[in-house]
């Protein structure tokens, strides 16, 4: 596990009632984890699953995985706990992220199961809709191209636009230099704007 | 591009600089943003790139964001938790059958032989230490050359882990004492 932070600034879903304590950092829970603390393991994991899990979503593009994926990775804490050295240099959640992307990464490279996910849901008949099915084709034509995107560059994407990350965030979580995020990302905005030339013309908002 | 010193901004600079983070100003490092702008408001051209860049990232946001209900993070968190149960029960399992029903038969350490032949002489024959010494030390030299034994319920064919007890021979005499073996059973750890 790697080197880590003073604790994030992750704040709980729920704020802390008035009067009550506040609640303990990463690094306090993390301490408390590596002890064998199962409800400090319970409150870590509610507090960054959300997060983690969108992101394993966007990156595997279905929600079951996803939250296998996030699962794996809570117990990844729960066996690394005891390495966690709170020394500032990173954040708990740079690291989890870094957990999840790599996993998320050897769940794509296993042959794919077709699931119900993949079957496009029935048009809704009624004109009204139709403004509103014309946007869902172009987010679905979007959501392939990022699809199409080789497996960096669209881990870069995710990580900076989607998941509003840092350069350098998502550089540590992808194991690369600031530079070569950047390049990924120039190359994948390249090739998003080629594959999506198209749609561009037709709608006339891009 | 991140080696710089970003205090002037051309329109190949805001060029590169959309290329990679988009026409959105927010989204811009921080060590960039300020000269950017700037050139922004005095480069038409910059401008341009700049809109060009943002309808892209207006395609990009077209994708729907995944939903994270709260039952889905609470069925997350209680599935690992499951899981951290499952992997702690196999550890703990074999452990605690290792010890169940053990069934232990051994003699008397050479230690306590010497012991309580020391103890029944000073009653018995207490003028008679020296030889009772002698005697102790024989005894240990030959006690200390059995061998003890180990065996589990399974080797001796019982079905259930019978009541702790432990049985020690009413004995009074010295032979007796010396040579009667102890068979404990020892309770389950």
């Amino acid at each position: 596990m790697g080197a880590a932070t003073a604790s994030s600034p992750a704040a709980p879903t729920v704020g802390p009632a008035a009067g009550s304590l506040p609640e303990p950092g990463d690094d306090a829970l993390l301490a408390r984890i590596a002890q064998g603390d199962r409800q400090a393991f319970a409150l870590l994991a509610s507090r960054h699953a959300p997060k983690a899990m969108k992101l394993a979503q966007r990156i595997l593009g279905n929600a079951a995985d996803a939250d296998e994926v996030v699962q794996e990775a809570m117990l990844r804490v729960w066996t690394g706990a005891k390495n966690w050295i709170p020394d500032g240099r990173a954040r708990f959640s740079t690291w989890l992220h870094r957990v999840v992307v790599n996993l998320c990464v050897d769940r794509r490279r296993r042959p794919a199961f077709a699931g119900l996910e993949g079957i496009p849901e029935p048009p809704d008949p009624t004109p009204s809709a139709v403004s509103v099915m014309a946007r869902q084709q172009t987010a679905k034509l979007v959501s392939q191209a990022l699809a199409e995107l080789p497996e960096r560059q669209r881990l870069a994407v995710t990580l900076c636009y989607y998941e509003e990350r840092s350069a350098a965030d998502a550089a540590q979580i992808l194991s690369l230099s600031v530079s070569a995020v950047e390049s990924l990302l120039a190359r994948a905005r390249r090739a998003l704007r080629a594959r999506l030339s198209g749609v561009v013309q037709d709608t006339g908002e891009v | 591009m991140a080696d710089r010193e970003w205090s002037t901004f051309d329109v190949e600079d805001i060029e590169a600089l959309t290329a990679v983070y988009g026409g959105n100003p927010a989204r811009w490092p921080a060590d960039r943003r300020a000269a950017a702008v700037r050139a922004l408001a005095h480069d038409g051209a910059a401008h341009e790139l700049v809109v060009n860049e943002a309808r892209l990232d207006a395609l990009l946001s077209m994708v729907a964001e995944p939903e994270i209900t709260a039952a889905r993070v609470d069925s997350v968190v209680a599935g690992a938790l499951a899981r951290l149960d499952a992997m702690a029960a196999p550890a703990s399992a074999p452990a605690k059958a290792a010890h169940a029903g053990k069934l232990e038969t051994f003699l008397p350490s050479p230690f306590d032989v010497v012991r309580a032949a020391l103890s029944w002489l000073s009653v018995r024959a207490p003028q008679a230490g020296w030889l009772a010494g002698a005697t102790a030390a024989g005894i240990m030299v030959g006690v200390m050359t059995l061998p003890s034994a180990s065996l589990t319920t399974a080797d001796t064919g019982a079905q259930t882990v019978a009541a702790v007890e432990t049985a020690q021979a009413d004995v009074t005499d010295m032979p007796s004492l010396l040579f009667t073996s102890y068979t404990v059973e020892t309770r389950a750890r």
